[in-house]
């Protein structure tokens, strides 16, 4: 993020070339690689031991490092950071029941979330087209006042969502271990290994807590004031094209795509 | 006060996305496969939306703060 400090600016510059050089790729490589293998290498492993091999197993297990190196040549953040991710559900739900069990032993957890989180902020960092090309820095006007002197709003907005994510954490984590209605579920649905299903229930838990972290706390605290700055431009220029017929035409087609939907879902439902 | 409003509402998705993530876990234990990754689709958009209005809240706060 540019600022008008000098210091500031040049670590962002150097951070920036840092991430445009080749040490990102390899960065995001190895640590992506990492990442897959904790998680499959053992599946895949297995999965070759058997007398029949489940094809569909072995592309869901080998689809990730397809999608990291497409996201790696095409420094591209929706295929590094989402399909990646996205992407690896698939393997977890066809990993044998004794691979998923090995998962949760010990501190594996602990090992997959971390490499997780760095992964993510590595990717982010260095995954854009733009990334090493010149940052224009925009000076801020003398008399704007910066958001980190009023610390208080930053604080508040930060404190909030760690109190969220605590909750997040939390209700999730009561309905895979805890909960009586989902233990029914598990022991009806995963009658053979419920233990496994538990674990691969935990597993999701954690990747939809760590990707609500990135989105929620880290994202907004590292560009608040650049974010903030954009979206006050976007609704400047939102605000003075708005004419009164292009409010009622916007408004007229919600509502119309309302009134659609809800029809549809009483047809559905009646 | 729509800084306030603004805010709260924002805090109030994120916490609401917490109900689609319990979903998906229910779902998910009974191998409703499609239903859970529609639910956390939903639940991540929910999160997206709280954080884009308490921007709007800052913003909001931020223009009062100078009007003054």
């Amino acid at each position: 993020m540019p600022t008008p400090d000098a210091p500031a600016t040049t670590s962002a510059l150097s951070w920036s070339e840092l991430m445009a050089s080749k040490a990102w790729p390899l960065a995001v490589g190895v640590i992506g690689v990492s990442l897959w293998a904790q998680l499959f290498w053992v599946g895949l492993m297995a999965e070759g031991q058997f007398t029949q091999p489940r094809f569909s197993a072995m592309v869901c297990y080998l689809l990730p490092l397809m999608i990291l190196g497409a996201g790696i040549l095409a420094r591209a953040p929706v295929i590094l950071l989402a399909l990646f991710t996205v992407g690896s559900l698939p393997g977890l739900v066809l990993l044998p029941d004794q691979e998923k069990l090995l998962l949760a032993e010990g501190f594996s957890m602990l090992r997959i979330g971390a490499t997780l989180a760095l992964y993510l902020a590595v990717a982010s960092a260095g995954s854009a087209a733009d990334v090493g090309t010149p940052v224009e820095v925009e000076p801020l006007p003398e008399d704007e006042r910066l958001l980190h002197s009023d610390p208080g709003i930053i604080q508040r907005f930060v404190l909030a969502r760690i109190g969220v994510l605590a909750i997040l954490f939390a209700l999730p984590a009561y309905a895979v271990f805890q909960d009586p209605v989902v233990a029914l579920a598990l022991s009806r649905h995963y009658g053979a290994a419920p233990e496994a299903a538990r674990t691969f229930l935990g597993l999701i838990h954690f990747f939809i807590w760590s990707v609500a972290v990135y989105m929620m706390v880290l994202v907004p605290s590292l560009n608040l004031e650049y974010d903030y700055r954009r979206l006050g431009r976007r609704l400047s220029e939102q605000h003075s094209a708005l004419t009164r017929p292009k409010i009622a035409t916007r408004v007229g087609i919600w509502l119309a795509v309302s009134a659609a939907i809800i029809a549809l879902m009483l047809g559905m439902t009646w | 006060m729509r800084s306030t409003i603004y805010d709260t509402i924002g805090l109030g998705l994120l916490l609401g996305s917490t109900f689609f993530f319990y979903q998906t876990i229910s779902f998910l234990a009974q191998k409703d496969y499609v239903a859970g990754v529609i639910a956390m689709a939903i639940g991540f958009l929910v999160i997206r939306v709280g954080v884009e209005v308490s921007k709007l809240a800052i913003l909001i706060r931020r223009e009062a703060n100078e009007s003054r």
